[in-house]
């Protein structure tokens, strides 16, 4: 059977050190999340952090495996990180503690951890969320930029109490996320939307905030790319087809208009799940026919749900379908060895396709 | 035209007979462990559902609704899928001996799929053509092919993993259909 493998066979090194450049990679991105949300982005991610290796050491524990050995991999540690990343800031605290136990537990440790989980165990997290919370997990606060002259995010201990004690202080600072409001949109021309709406106007090309959120990680992503943790077919396949998808359906901004390439390009967790969800070497497709099959299949999928579906962002669902069909991209995509004509027993080969 | 495709699209993908309305279950995880067959299964339950559809259709419009029999529904049904099933069973054997002993074990779980019967009573249900009858048929019998296939590689890989000694085999093929039923709430909406 096709079983994930570090994505560089003949450079075999520890999973802690891709982890830490994984995590390092963020760094652009979560700074760009943080300047531009608050607090809420860094309690998020310490509260993820901290129950996602709770949790994990607490299955090892109960399955009698050495535990220190397998928290050091970091694999916890990074998908608490990129969970605390995804979900909006100021969450009530025990919303952020389900998302991360569900992820955890039943996305990874119930498969057998790290290396055997079928689907990204973020995303399930945040999928459950999304749909047992769609009113919590729907409010994003304003990036500082648009706040009224006098406010101001909550500093730490502010914020630290709304999440612990409540959740009626931030109402009036949330709002709509550029996503939602391209979605909504009724009547007014793209250019109408884009000078009318100070989401848009006081941004540069995509929505101020997300922008330059998304331009993080792209940074990181690239970093990555360059440091050769992944290869470029997943990534560059989905934000292709996501690039093709909006560019089809691209009608130059009437009032029924989708959105713009660049828009869906800079918008949402659009770059965040190229480079650090759909790279994923553990739930993807393993051959690289097959990533590119992927990562199109995800852009193609991320498109149609936040243009035609129900849920404004829709990476984590997109992900988690494409992690279902994965095996299966596999199972096709995958070159017959030389000289065998037998496809009763499945393909071992790890050679590139 | 596009209603046509609105329903085929509605059955495979956005109402999902297995993940969404969550019926055939049982017949998936029993026949899920075997990716010898499920070609074969997955065809078969292509043409018992559209064939189904079809003809419980035509008793329903010709013989049960003029004579005021609607009663006899599920009974009718029931038997035309019975009757369905060994008719493919006849042709696979005189004219693809090769599948006949992949699908022969399986075919009493066809037979008892409840996705063929709930399209049948949809369509009976609701007022269609019976071009949308056999598009539904077709459409459902496609989603749960779709979805047999996806589970059973999955299941293969699973196969190879570490899982926890208590939830080996049944929890955790049921952990994920749970998952995969996530994923597709996703697409709610589409249509």
């Amino acid at each position: 059977m096709t079983r994930p493998t570090v994505m560089n066979p003949a450079e075999p090194r520890s999973n802690q050190t891709i982890m830490l450049k994984v995590l390092l990679a963020c760094s652009p991105g979560a700074v760009a999340l943080f300047w531009h949300f608050g607090w809420g982005i860094f309690i998020n991610v310490c509260l993820c952090a901290i129950c996602a290796l709770c949790c994990e050491a607490a299955a090892l524990r109960l399955r009698n495996r050495p535990v220190s050995l397998h928290l050091r991999d970091g694999s916890a540690l990074l998908t608490a990180v990129l969970l605390g990343l995804a979900l909006p800031p100021l969450l009530p605290w025990w919303i952020v503690l389900t998302g991360c136990v569900f992820a955890i537990i039943f996305g990874k440790q119930l498969y057998g951890g790290l290396g055997n989980n079928p689907f990204n165990p973020g995303m399930v997290g945040y999928a459950a969320l999304i749909v047992c919370f769609p009113e919590h997990m729907s409010r994003w606060i304003f990036p500082s930029d648009l706040l009224y002259e006098g406010t101001a995010h909550p500093g730490l201990w502010d914020a630290l109490m709304t999440v612990l004690t409540g959740y009626e202080g931030v109402d009036g600072i949330t709002g709509a996320t550029p996503l939602d409001i391209v979605r909504q949109n009724s009547g007014l021309m793209i250019n109408q939307l884009y000078d009318s709406n100070s989401v848009f106007n006081r941004g540069h090309w995509a929505g101020v905030g997300w922008e330059w959120v998304n331009l993080g990680f792209l940074t990181g992503g690239i970093f990555l790319l360059y440091a050769r943790i992944f290869t470029w077919h997943a990534p560059i396949a989905m934000l292709g087809s996501l690039t093709a998808m909006s560019l089809f359906f691209w009608d130059s901004g009437s009032s029924a208009s989708l959105g713009s390439p660049i828009f869906h390009l800079f918008s949402g967790a659009t770059m965040m799940g190229a480079f650090f969800i759909v790279t994923d070497p553990v739930s993807s497709a393993t051959s690289r026919r097959g990533r590119i099959i992927y990562g199109v299949l995800i852009g193609t999928l991320v498109f149609a749900i936040r243009s035609w579906g129900d849920y404004p962002d829709a990476l984590a669902f997109a992900v988690l379908l494409a992690n279902c069909v994965a095996p299966t991209i596999d199972r096709f995509s995958m070159r017959q060895p030389f000289g065998r004509a037998d496809t009763s027993e499945p393909n071992t080969s790890k050679e590139e396709c | 035209m596009l209603d046509f495709v609105v329903i085929l699209f509605s059955s495979v993908l956005v109402n999902n007979y297995v993940l969404v309305q969550t019926l055939g279950g049982s017949s998936l995880m029993r026949v899920s462990n075997n990716s010898w067959a499920v070609g074969s299964i997955a065809a078969a339950t292509v043409a018992t559902s559209t064939l189904t559809a079809i003809i419980a259709y035509c008793l329903d419009q010709t013989v049960l609704l003029p004579f005021d029999l609607m009663y006899l529904r599920t009974f009718t049904f029931i038997c035309v899928i019975a009757c369905t099933v060994q008719a493919i069973k006849l042709w696979v054997k005189h004219f693809a001996p090769v599948h006949s002993s992949n699908l022969h074990v399986f075919l009493p779980l066809l037979a008892g799929n409840c996705v063929v019967l709930s399209v049948a009573l949809y369509n009976a249900r609701s007022d269609t053509s019976l071009l949308q009858a056999l598009l539904s048929g077709f459409g459902a019998g496609a989603s749960y092919a779709i979805v047999l296939i996806c589970f059973t590689f999955m299941r293969e890989r699973l196969d190879a993993a570490d899982i926890p000694q208590p939830f080996k085999g049944g929890a955790v093929a049921m952990l994920t259909a749970g998952l995969m039923s996530i994923a597709f709430m996703g697409l709610s909406g589409l249509v």
